[in-house]
């Protein structure tokens, strides 16, 4: 179950496609081919193959298809890989009308519906479709076992506890297609607690229903593979908390939309770093460091540079037959590391400064001992004193207050307190964010908490489990998110005893035993989250253990991005019940 | 048959040999009574910690695969409180030999620390550490999915390759039904275009005997256009202008600024806005060479055609029923741009560097592996070499002439951008590290080659040598092509230092291929 494996079948497939009835006299002249994209596969492609690749294929013209002002090339064989919406349906008819080349291969990355598809055929009176077709990728693949939408939350929503109608329907093909490219036909599971998870678990229940001759005609798995969907709301304080990994601070401090990291707002950068391409499919420094800590990162950079000025020695002294034959085999990959380097310098760099210049290992250490301490003094004079900082943003003030209070809420004089000085530092905007966020989720996570203490033995449990996968971290990474519970479920081969619900009620979760696991998060997956997953997917690779997960969600979401979909949502009532 | 709890696989406990004898057991570990099997299960796994290393777990396993006969070697499956014991045919698992077996994954030694196990599928001996996933089985060990299948260990090969386990990539053509759909809507099509194009035809035929008739008349511009206009009339019948209100193509109510016209072919009422081109006025003469394939007639009749200075007025609807398929097919028997025919040699060129890299490697590989002192090594490896170089500065050169071709549009434009970028890359991977090598074992080699090739003339070659010389000179002589064009065009700008260049590669090529002619002789073409 690696998506990039996916990736690349869907686009060997596209890019080297044979169909029969090709006009023959096209290929003769020439093997040039050209690629028409949407906005939506445009993303697909970028986030999982090269422009170096595509030349390979002999794509050596890329566009977007609502260009209207493209050239026609008639000698040209056109691959269309579309997104079977509105728009691009109509852009399409729009270049049928009119074939700007001599041969079309249309491809979707979803179910086409009839309808769509007879209107396209109407208009070819031309003949020069030869071949269309469904492939399943509707979704990005952000690493090689996680996937997300990329669906804002304000599209999404309507309010906290409603779907909009076509955020839904989104969602729910767009989740179809991962099923479908991995070939699974699951059992589907959901958030007891979430309204909208259960929604989209009957939902998509229905849509595999009615498709299961068609699409779902899987052989079938002794144990069949299990989705498992789960509310942002459930764990809320995961995407709250500074992240201290490598793909995630770059997320959080710089951002990086469609593999690619925009530098150029970093004082004195170098121009050809303005803009880089970062991937764990073709850069291997950044697949081995992508989930370590700030402090082993900067450990592995250092070794890598030194690894470099060992590997430029090896390019000066060639004498012997033996020398030839290493260089051969590693003047490719040397070539590769010095472009690398500057580019991963320059990344660390630029986290360095945004961490020294906001604050954020005082707020961050602050953030930890908040989210895994009980409601203590200590913290909460350390809380008064960074509040009051005069140099912090008082974005993170915020933020702390917001930890603090689904935390420790119940202590109301203190919250009471924490308001109060809130009001002197943050500006009215941010004050009713505060109050929103306390109001959506201040009460829900009391409700949760205190149950749960008071059955000392399965808070026991918890905490061991805890134990087990954290005894390695440091201060700044003591906060585990809630998803470790469901994977160290998996790992003891058995269905989560809490916290998810199975839809179909025939199955007995005690004799249930999945072996393949979809993990969808409502709301936005946190990178924190895809380094649980991806540590237990290692484990797995390493002893051959007997479950794989891979992740995603409606998004990748940052700390700021999260309150402010607290906010994007024009409130309700939190309690409708 | 799968309410067995589906984390206790393979046998985990000594005491399950006495499933069914007994409901109360008795823990191994501290003697507590528990009352039942699964019960002690989880009882040995809270409590004592046991998991699958624990060596008691070894020895029970071991002791059932070497028994082979164990009247209970499916003690494995624990689900058995009510339904029964599942009896698996052991035949097909293997019999450990004393202190010999090895893992079949990891190769160890199998003893009672490690385990030893049989793969309940394949029956091949396992450590326990690589016999630990779960699979269902019938009772004679093979993958069943059904309710008959039950949860036993299983080695991860045959856990990996579970039908649909490593499944992806699911796509579904949907070209049939694109062209069912096609076919009935283009048959009307078809039907349409055909009568458009007989009305074309007349209509044009008709214009043209009109002018022939009149072409030696004075007053021929006052004779023709009336008598034209009977002609357009009695070809289709031309809707009422009075009831069409709005455009028939682009529905836009008419009005002072929006005039009717009728469209010659099909009589519909419609606009002839710029913005939207419903319809347009197109010269005879233009219609004619857009359709050469229609019978005109008497055309030669006519003596100054090119006078013939008649107008049609068509719609879109119908000049696309007519004009838009043979546009397509004309534009397809266009010419080649220059870049792209271009591109097919670099193409070729690339396609013969990379058949070659192959064998550079395993000259090197022969040579590193043998005696580097061996001399005809280390000439074949420094002549392919050298080919490989004289292949990628071809390469180079034809990559910088694509790069300084001018273009005619943006999307030319774009592909000369695209082939650069390719060309670059490729000449970086391949040329660069060969270039870098150092000419320790660059004697030039032409003359010992000779001598060679005319030892080997009198040799009877193989039929595969004889098609590897074959395939040689086939890329030589499109190199010497290549280069000859090449030649002429520096001649011709006078770049002299590069035509000199080219001309002692033209050397070096014409010399191999006179090489391999004389290697080949006979078998040559």
């Amino acid at each position: 179950m690696n998506l990039f494996t996916v990736g690349d079948f869907y686009i060997n497939r596209i890019a080297n496609f044979q169909s029969k009835s090709s006009d023959t006299s096209i290929q003769e002249k020439s093997r040039v081919k050209a690629l028409l994209l949407d906005n939506d596969t445009l993303s697909t492609i970028s986030m999982c193959t090269t422009q170096t690749e595509l030349l390979k294929h002999e794509i050596y013209l890329v566009d977007k298809l609502e260009n209207i002002h493209r050239d026609p090339m008639p000698h040209l064989k056109c691959l269309c890989y579309l997104k079977p919406t509105e728009d691009s349906i109509q852009n399409l008819l729009h270049e049928l009308q009119d074939p700007k080349y001599g041969e079309y291969q249309i491809f979707f990355n979803n179910q086409v519906s009839k309808s769509q598809l007879e209107r396209l055929a109407e208009r070819d009176d031309l003949e020069v479709v030869t071949h269309v077709e469904e492939v399943f990728q509707d979704y990005l693949i952000v690493n090689e076992d996680v996937f997300a939408l990329e669906i804002p939350l304000y599209n999404l929503l309507q309010n906290q506890l409603v779907w909009d109608p076509k955020g839904l329907q989104e969602t729910t093909s767009g989740l179809m297609s991962l099923l479908l490219s991995l070939k699974l036909n699951p059992t589907i599971s959901y958030d007891p607690n979430s309204k909208l998870c259960q929604k989209l678990a009957k939902d998509l229940e229905y849509e595999v229903k009615t498709n299961e001759r068609q699409l779902f005609d899987f052989p079938v798995r002794d144990s069949n593979p299990l989705l498992v969907l789960l509310d942002r709301k459930s764990d809320p304080l995961t995407p709250l908390l500074q992240p201290w990994t490598y793909q995630s601070m770059i997320n959080e401090y710089i951002g990086i939309k469609r593999n690619l990291v925009d530098l150029s707002s970093v004082p004195n950068i170098d121009p050809d770093l303005k803009q880089v391409v970062l991937s764990s499919k073709q850069d291997k420094f950044f697949k081995d460091t992508m989930y370590m800590n700030f402090g082993d990162l900067a450990d592995k950079v250092k070794n890598y540079v030194t690894q470099y000025k060992t590997k430029a020695n090896i390019t000066k002294q060639i004498n012997t037959i033996e020398d030839i034959k290493e260089f051969i085999e590693k003047f490719p990959e040397f070539k590769k590391l010095s472009g690398n380097i500057s580019k991963h310098m320059a990344i660390v760099s630029e986290l360095d400064r945004q961490l020294q210049f906001k604050n954020i290992w005082e707020v961050s250490e602050l953030e930890q001992n908040l989210s895994s301490h009980d409601d203590n003094n200590d913290d909460f004079a350390e809380l008064k004193r960074i509040l009051s900082l005069p140099n912090l943003e008082s974005y993170y003030k915020l933020k702390l207050a917001c930890i603090f209070v689904l935390r420790h809420g119940r202590n109301e004089s203190r919250v009471t307190e924490l308001e109060n000085l809130l009001r002197e530092q943050c500006d009215p905007t941010q004050i009713s964010l505060f109050f929103q966020f306390k109001q959506r989720y201040g009460n829900a996570f009391k409700k949760q908490k205190v149950p749960q203490d008071s059955d000392l033995i399965s808070g026991l449990t918890k905490k061991f489990n805890r134990l087990g996968s954290t005894a390695a971290e440091n201060v700044f990474m003591q906060h585990v998110p809630e998803l470790t519970t469901l994977l160290n479920d998996l790992d003891k081969n058995k269905f989560p005893q809490e916290g998810v619900k199975l839809l179909n009620q025939n199955i007995d979760p005690k004799t249930y035993m999945p072996q393949d696991v979809v993990i969808f998060i409502v709301g936005g997956l946190t990178i924190e989250e895809a380094r649980a997953v991806h540590q237990f997917n290692e484990k797995y690779s390493q002893n051959k253990g007997n479950c794989r997960v891979i992740i995603g969600g409606t998004s990748i979401i940052t700390t700021e991005q999260f309150l402010t979909d607290v906010s994007a949502i024009k409130d309700k009532p939190v309690d409708l019940l | 048959m799968t309410e067995g709890d589906g984390r206790l696989l393979g046998s985990e406990s000594p005491i399950n040999e006495n499933v069914g004898h007994s409901q109360v057991v008795t823990c191994p570990v501290c003697g507590k009574e528990v009352k039942s099997l699964r019960k002690l299960n989880a009882h040995l796994d809270n409590v004592h910690g046991f998991n699958d290393k624990h060596a008691s777990d070894v020895e029970s396993s071991r002791e059932s695969s070497v028994v082979g006969l164990n009247t209970h070697p499916q003690d494995t499956t624990l689900g058995s409180n009510n339904k029964g014991k599942i009896k698996m045919k052991t035949a097909h698992w293997k019999k450990p030999v004393d202190g010999k077996s090895v893992c079949f994954e990891c190769g160890h030694k199998l003893n009672a620390r490690n385990g030893l196990i049989n793969c309940r599928k394949c029956g091949e001996l396992f450590c326990l550490n690589h016999c630990k996933n779960a699979i269902k089985l019938n009772e004679s060990g093979e993958y069943d999915t059904t309710t008959n299948g039950i949860w036993f260990k299983c080695c991860n090969t045959c856990y990996t390759s579970r039908e649909g386990y490593n499944d992806f990539g699911l796509s579904k053509d949907v070209t049939s039904a694109f062209k069912r759909i096609r076919n009935t809507k283009n048959e009307d099509g078809e039907l349409i275009s055909l009568q458009l194009e007989n009305r074309l035809l007349r209509l044009i035929n008709g214009i043209i005997k009109i002018n022939v008739r009149h072409q030696y008349s004075i007053l021929s511009a006052l004779r023709i256009k009336p008598e034209i206009s009977n002609l357009e009339r009695s070809i289709v019948e031309w809707k009422d202008d009075q009831v069409a209100l709005k455009c028939d193509i682009c529905s836009q109510p008419f009005g002072l600024l929006m005039r009717k016209h009728h469209c010659r072919l099909c009589g519909l009422v419609v606009c002839d806005r710029e913005t939207s081109r419903c319809s347009s006025e197109i010269p005879v003469l233009n219609l004619m060479s857009a359709a050469p394939d229609l019978a005109f007639e008497n055309v030669e009749s006519l003596k100054a055609i090119s006078q013939l200075s008649a107008d049609i007025r068509a719609c879109s609807s119908c000049l696309r029923y007519v004009f838009a398929h043979r546009k397509l097919q004309f534009n397809k028997t266009l010419q080649l741009p220059e870049i792209l025919k271009q591109y097919e040699n670099l193409h070729n060129l690339e396609m013969i560097v990379v058949n070659l890299l192959p064998r550079f490697k395993k000259a090197l590989e022969t040579l590193h592996d043998n005696h580097p002192s061996e001399k005809n090594a280390v000439h074949n490896l420094a002549h392919l070499r050298r080919k490989l170089l004289q292949n990628l500065a071809l390469y180079d050169k034809l990559s910088k002439r694509i790069v300084q071709l001018e273009v005619k549009s943006e999307a030319e434009n774009k592909v000369q951008r695209s082939i650069a970028l390719h060309a670059s890359a490729f000449i970086e991977e391949k040329m660069l590290p060969l270039k870098k090598i150092p000419e320790v074992l660059n004697p030039t080699t032409d003359k010992v080659e000779v001598t060679k090739s005319s030892d080997l003339l009198f040799n009877n070659l193989t039929i595969a040598e004889v098609k590897k010389y074959r395939e040689e000179l086939m890329v030589l002589r499109e190199q010497k092509y290549l280069v000859e064009n090449m030649l002429n065009s520096a001649a011709k700008e006078r770049r002299f230092e590069e035509a000199i260049s080219l001309k002692s590669n033209l050397l070096e090529i014409d010399m191999n291929i006179n090489d391999l002619e004389t290697k080949l002789g006979d078998e040559g073409f």
